[in-house]
């Protein structure tokens, strides 16, 4: 059987279509992953926002001074940060609109007679991000100020004294004021990471190319080559042993090795807890295994028929495990809510949600509840497998 | 002694269609049997059976005195199968192929790489050995077929038609191997529906159609079966009616036809049929050309017994 397992093995790895399917293509797709979440990720950096200031008498209005105090700060560049906002200064209305026009700065800031900020935006506003910050920024300033109007009409003990109205001041403008964030996780959650975890629930389900190549190499209804080794004098329990061998250690390796460029190469956290992934793999691997045997074992459909079920199959797993963007994503996790059962029976989901449990969650008992969920799949599999494979005659072939 | 293979009254259905039918055969130690018949005829249908790879719906099968049944390992130890498509990994080479399918029937590795060697020797493929199968030409191809049917020594081997799409020069390098088979001790059973390499090799010949035994026999016995005795064609630029009625009335002469040129006459076993015929040729002053005599074939006899030919597509080039 280990002879028959080492052939199986050699021939795989000098399949073209293995190779490029299960080997290489997870692969090539983190890489896609790297260099489209690189681009996305350097979108979202804010860099610092050009914002005119009117700076007129009601900007230099004592009632306009928290605002300024407030842009002034923003202005300025902390350890290690660059500012968030690079204030210029305009005395002149026209001038300020012709900046803004020009789009040498991005908002344009002025004051009305109340003391009230307001603000400019260029023609054919796109509504950029760096608009909406300050526009929140602005937001937030207006909240606090009508929180301290009402707070002086209704309680004005509470400010009669500079101290308390410094206190009050921290908290209506501090970084802490009104949330604390609280996580329960190990480590910050990475929207793009779940890419990638999905990426090897996707390469699990990829893998069971080689146990269907190989299984198909041993029914007679198959392949010619399966005919000489049906007529045989080895048990078909044992040639599937070959095949269940030979197919786990291929698809192994090639987890392993899309789990190494994940970590390594596109530089994905699994939060210290590497050592564990090859558990994952090995787990994952069995159940791939199990997804090609049990497809390939059935004795109704021809090959061409159970080829395509199975590169139809591998892509509908792996929509629910959020490979395919913020869409999957999102009918992944109300699948979750929703039918939690089709997501537990979907080797390619428990796949992900092994690595995401991994990573993230502090106690490894939901990584092992997972595993324990991904070898009950594969004994399901494994079992019609076994069932199909014992029928050894068929009425045509 | 125990026959090797005893099948009795095996009947086999696909739907309506009938493959095999009341299909009965036995193989005696150290023969070659030739099943032959037109393609459709049953032959590897029969084969199938024989082997548990298809259900049937009635008869029995016995090898080596023994029940047949998918789950009989010890008998299937002592069987070879070289099967009518060439049946090897793409991606092994021709060395790693034999061995892998050795390796089915035998687990000690160094006992096995004695037996890959002589089965490289045997079929002529020790200079491809490291060669992968896309690399060889057809004949080669079809030797590691039969490399890898045989290289477990088995006592039985069921040959499928292995020299379809075969050059010449492999195509006898391929009988004299099963005839070396042969002479080891092995028991063979040679499906083919080309009657030449069939009359050449085997020591028994079973002709079938339909599923169905039709007769069968050594060659000679098969050729006696039939009134056929002796064919003669010759070359003649023109036969006059009446000599042609002349020739029909000659004794032994069962028919004769003249197209395009060339008069065909058979005729029943005799001594003189040649004599007569040219005889009567010479008395109506009619010029002869080239003539050819021969002994009926297998083909003949299959043509007698069913109304048509044999081989019912036309040959390969080279054969």
């Amino acid at each position: 059987m280990l002879s028959l397992a080492g052939y199986h093995i050699r021939a795989m790895l000098r399949n073209n279509g293995i190779l490029i399917w299960v080997v290489a293509f997870p692969i090539i797709l983190a890489t896609l992953f790297m260099v489209m979440f690189d681009g996305m990720m350097s979108n979202q950096q804010a860099g610092t926002i050009a914002v005119g200031v009117l700076a007129d008498g009601n900007y230099q209005a004592p009632a306009a001074e928290p605002l300024r105090a407030i842009l002034g700060a923003l202005a300025e560049e902390g350890p290690g940060e660059e500012a968030f906002l690079a204030l210029t200064s305009y005395a002149d209305a026209d001038e300020a609109n012709d900046a803004l026009i020009a789009r040498e700065v991005e908002v344009l800031v002025t004051v009305d007679a109340d003391g009230a900020p307001q603000m400019s935006v260029p023609p054919n506003s796109l509504n950029s991000t760096h608009e909406a910050m300050v526009q929140a920024v602005l937001d937030r300033y207006l909240q606090s100020e009508a929180a301290v109007s009402e707070l002086a009409r209704n309680d004005p003990a509470a400010l009669a004294s500079p101290e308390a109205v410094a206190a009050l001041t921290a908290d209506l403008m501090g970084d802490e004021a009104q949330t604390a964030e609280v996580s329960v996780l190990r480590v910050d959650p990475s929207e793009m990471a779940r890419f990638y975890y999905a990426l090897l629930g996707f390469s699990t389900a990829m893998g069971a190319n080689v146990a269907s190549v190989l299984t198909e190499r041993l029914k007679a209804n198959l392949s010619p080559v399966g005919a000489r080794c049906q007529v045989s004098s080895m048990q078909p329990a044992r040639q599937l042993g070959a095949v269940l061998i030979a197919s786990w250690v291929i698809v192994f390796c090639c987890l392993m090795a899309a789990f190494c460029y994940i970590r390594f190469v596109a530089n994905v956290s699994f939060a210290g807890r590497e050592a564990l992934a090859p558990v994952a793999c090995a787990a994952c691997a069995l159940v791939s295994c199990a997804l090609g045997m049990a497809l390939w074992a059935l004795p109704w459909l021809s090959a061409n028929v159970k080829d395509a079920v199975l590169t139809v199959g591998v892509l509908v797993l792996a929509l629910p495990a959020g490979l395919y963007g913020e869409p999957a994503l999102g009918l992944s996790d109300w699948l979750t809510q929703h039918m939690p059962w089709l997501q537990a029976i979907n080797p390619s989901v428990q796949a992900a949600n092994a690595f995401y449990a991994l990573t993230y969650y502090d106690s490894l008992v939901p990584f092992f509840q997972t595993l324990s969920t991904i070898l009950a799949i594969a004994a399901v599999l494994f079992a019609v497998a076994a069932l199909c494979m014992r029928r050894q005659r068929y009425a045509s072939l | 002694m125990t026959d090797v293979v005893s099948v009795s009254n095996l009947v086999k259905r696909y739907g309506d269609l009938v493959a095999l039918d009341h299909f009965s055969l036995r193989v005696a130690p150290g023969e070659i049997l030739g099943l032959l018949g037109p393609n459709g005829s049953g032959k590897t249908t029969a084969i199938n059976c024989m082997l548990q790879l298809l259900t049937y719906s009635q008869g029995s099968i016995e090898l080596f005195g023994q029940p047949m049944t998918p789950a009989r390992y010890d008998l299937k130890r002592k069987i070879g199968v070289v099967p009518q498509q060439v049946a090897v990994f793409d991606e092994l080479t021709a060395r790693e192929n034999i061995d892998c399918f050795c390796s089915l029937y035998v687990s000690d590795r160094a006992e096995r790489r004695v037996l890959v060697d002589a089965a490289l020797d045997f079929v002529g493929l020790r200079d491809f050995q490291r060669f992968r199968p896309r690399k060889l030409s057809g004949g080669l191809l079809r030797r590691l077929n039969i490399a890898c049917g045989i290289a477990h020594r088995p006592e039985l081997i069921f040959f499928d038609e292995p020299t379809v799409a075969v050059d010449p020069q492999s195509r006898n390098a391929i009988l004299s191997g099963i005839q070396r088979l042969r002479d080891e001790g092995a028991t063979v059973v040679y499906t083919s529906h080309y009657m030449e390499e069939v009359e050449q090799i085997c020591s028994r010949i079973v002709i079938m159609d339909h599923g169905r035994v039709l007769a069968q026999g050594t060659a000679d016995e098969l050729k006696r079966m039939i009134s056929t005795g002796e064919k003669i064609e010759i070359e003649v630029a023109d036969l006059p009616a009446a000599v042609l009625a002349a020739l029909r009335a000659l004794p032994h002469v069962i028919s004769a036809v003249y197209e395009a040129g060339v008069l065909r006459v058979s005729c029943e076993a005799s001594q003189r049929n040649l004599m007569d015929v040219l005889d009567a040729l010479g008395r109506a002053d009619v010029a002869v050309g080239r003539v050819w005599s021969e002994p009926p074939t297998l083909n003949d006899v299959f043509l007698e017994i069913t109304g048509r030919e044999l081989r019912d597509e036309t040959p390969e080039a080279g054969r």
